[in-house]
């Protein structure tokens, strides 16, 4: 089972954080800190997920999440939208699926992250799939 | 057709009358005597009566008396005898318009009768005017009252207040308005009250200064002024004053005032405020909250780091973790200094020090930031800046604050082909040192640059706290320097400041070293 998951994420304390939370778990962080480097990421590494920074510069998170939805190989990969905005204003879900053009993300971590809250998200979307 | 009355007692001469008078064109009345005569007078009212003076009974004199008494307008001929010029003068002084002698001739009769009727024409056409114009007195009497309760109307029902002054400034009109809105009744100012008593004594001076003004160069009115009056109550309510020096055949009589309640006005302008002062709070407290949660993700990621680090022993993982808390400690505290400059009044503290240094300083600070942003940090220092006075920390803060503005304005620049630098660069001016910094990253529309130095306007999300500027404006504006900038998007932003510094007194100028 594939267990490499691809962190995109624009600041590298963030990349540092997620990846020694994924590797004291058993997966395989893979990085990228913009979102042309973190597509080129997903088609050579194939990731079994992705941890997607939706607040990166230059639009480079919604870009991305719009061209992996978009893209036949790539729409599978469930994908974990980490934000600093508080949930429930709605803004980025809006922001996300574009106002319902792109499907909803998998999943929602909100910053500061909480450890273990990352890898139950993590466990119970790849263990249901 | 003219009626005639002809009273006489000899016949003949009432006959030859009769004649001479239908002949005329005259309806002839005839009597023989005063009371018959009377008699016909008041039953059909000739406007010419011809009477003999002597007569047995009522003679001349009393029918003119009688028939004056009854009608002062009709015109009575007497015919005298000869001899009786007496009575002939004692009835012209009894108003009689005329007298013919005795025999009667024609010519005579037909002269006194023209003047007789020119005289009744006189009056008939004199009473008519009168008539006319007593109506139209009367109708100019209506319009003007109706104007005039039309404007009593129109000023009574203003609400706004209207006052209006004798040239003593005793208080002649004082309307509903002014009423409700100075807590006085009109009984209670009018004639009794000055227009000075509605406004606080500074203001009133003012005021009735303004009003009366400039005669000779027509200023004398005062047009929305905003000011206050003192209500019966001692209440000062804001008002907005229109008003002018009323005059009449080039004299100043009076003053007329109006004025507007303005307290509903002030209110909601003191609830407009507040509001955008809560609702900028409310934007600050989420900008900062969300700035705050981004610090506490790298200072729990940091101490995850470090807790994996020491249970598993691994020592790279130790130092990453700590170097993370470290760096985010140094956020936190770079956002409670601003914070704290921005809340405090602070008095510069002028010290010697070399400007240079305080952007060496800015420049090894932010080095490590720059490069992980793939921006290119660059020194172009002036070496002929001496040592002078300044609040070291001005610049240092302020410089802090643009540097990591640039660096930002990298990082948000789409253009991903772009090779970024940030120049920190300084100058000797005559009597300032000055600071730049220069960025080629994203540049601001003309929207961002209006906003710039708004309270808590941030472009970056949760990266930035709205603070920077406007913390470095407010440093710089304790330290009398200046602040500008100039910036096109796409292109970049260059931002200059000016702090002025006195070369310290030991130190010879230029200082070449």
């Amino acid at each position: 089972m594939n267990k490499k998951i691809l962190i995109v994420d624009d600041e590298p304390e963030q990349i540092d954080f997620a990846s020694t939370i994924l590797e004291e778990n058993g997966y395989i962080p893979i990085s990228a800190t913009n979102g042309m480097d973190g597509m080129k990421m997903v088609r050579s590494e194939k990731p079994a997920l992705i941890l997607l920074d939706i607040m990166m510069p230059r639009q480079g998170g919604v870009g991305m999440y719009r061209e992996l939805k978009q893209d036949e190989a790539t729409k599978d990969i469930p994908v974990v939208i980490v934000t600093g905005v508080t949930r429930g204003g709605g803004f980025d879900e809006h922001m996300v699926t574009q106002g319902d053009e792109l499907p909803a993300p998998d999943g929602y971590i909100e910053k500061p992250m909480n450890p273990d809250a990352v890898v139950k998200l993590i466990h119970d979307l790849l263990s249901g799939s | 057709m003219s009626k005639i009355l002809v009273i006489d007692d000899e016949e003949s001469i009432r006959t030859l009358l009769k004649v001479s008078l239908s002949h005329k064109g005259y309806e002839v009345i005839l009597a023989e005597d005063g009371e018959s005569g009377i008699k016909a007078f008041r039953a059909s009212r000739p406007p010419i009566v011809i009477t003999d003076i002597k007569m047995p009974g009522m003679d001349g004199i009393e029918v003119l008396k009688h028939i004056k008494q009854v009608d002062p307008d009709t015109r009575i001929i007497v015919i005298t005898g000869h001899g009786e010029m007496e009575a002939a003068i004692e009835a012209l002084q009894l108003e009689a318009s005329d007298f013919i002698n005795k025999p009667v001739t024609d010519e005579a009769l037909s002269v006194a009768l023209k003047r007789a009727e020119e005289v009744l024409w006189m009056k008939q056409k004199l009473r008519k005017y009168t008539t006319s114009l007593e109506a139209m007195v009367e109708e100019a009497t209506q319009e003007l009252r109706a104007a005039h309760d039309f404007q009593k109307n129109l000023i009574e029902s203003s609400i706004d207040g209207i006052i209006a002054a004798d040239e003593r400034k005793r208080v002649v009109v004082f309307n509903d308005g002014a009423a409700r809105l100075l807590g006085y009744r009109a009984d209670e100012a009018i004639g009794k009250m000055t227009i000075e008593q509605f406004f606080p004594s500074k203001v009133a001076r003012k005021i009735i200064a303004l009003m009366e003004g400039d005669a000779q160069t027509g200023t004398e009115r005062l047009v929305n002024y905003e000011g206050v009056v003192r209500s019966r109550d001692a209440e000062e309510i804001p008002v907005r004053i229109s008003g002018a020096t009323l005059f009449e055949n080039g004299y100043a009589n009076g003053m007329v005032c109006f004025l507007q309640d303005l307290r509903e006005i002030k209110r909601l302008q003191r609830e407009l405020i507040e509001s955008e002062r809560v609702s900028a709070m409310g934007q600050a407290v989420a900008g900062m909250a969300h700035y705050i949660k981004n610090i506490l993700n790298g200072l729990q990621g940091g101490v995850y780091m470090v807790n994996t680090a020491m249970k598993k022993n691994k020592p790279d993982l130790m130092t990453k973790g700590w170097a993370m808390v470290e760096n985010n400690i140094g956020k936190i505290s770079d956002l409670v200094m601003n914070m704290l400059i921005y809340s405090k009044e602070r008095e510069p503290d002028y010290v010697p020090c070399q400007p240079n240094d305080i952007a060496e300083e800015v420049y090894d600070l932010m080095r490590e930031k720059a490069i992980q942003s793939r921006v290119r940090l660059v020194k172009d220092f002036d070496p002929s800046i001496s040592e002078c006075f300044l609040d070291p920390t001005g610049p240092h803060r302020c410089l802090l604050n643009l540097v990591a503005n640039a660096i930002d304005a990298c990082i948000f620049d789409p253009q991903e082909d772009k090779q970024w630098v940030v120049t920190i660069r300084t100058r000797r001016e005559p009597d300032f040192v000055r600071f730049d910094v220069i960025d080629n990253g994203i540049g601001m529309t003309e929207e961002v640059r209006k906003k710039v130095f708004e309270r808590f306007f941030s472009t970056k999300g949760g990266r930035g706290t709205g603070l920077g500027l406007l913390v470095t404006r407010k440093i710089i504006d304790e330290q009398g320097g200046r602040i500008s900038f100039e910036s096109q998007p796409g292109q970049g932003t260059t931002f200059t400041m000016r702090f002025p510094a006195r070369p310290t007194a030991s130190v010879t100028t230029g200082g070449l070293a």
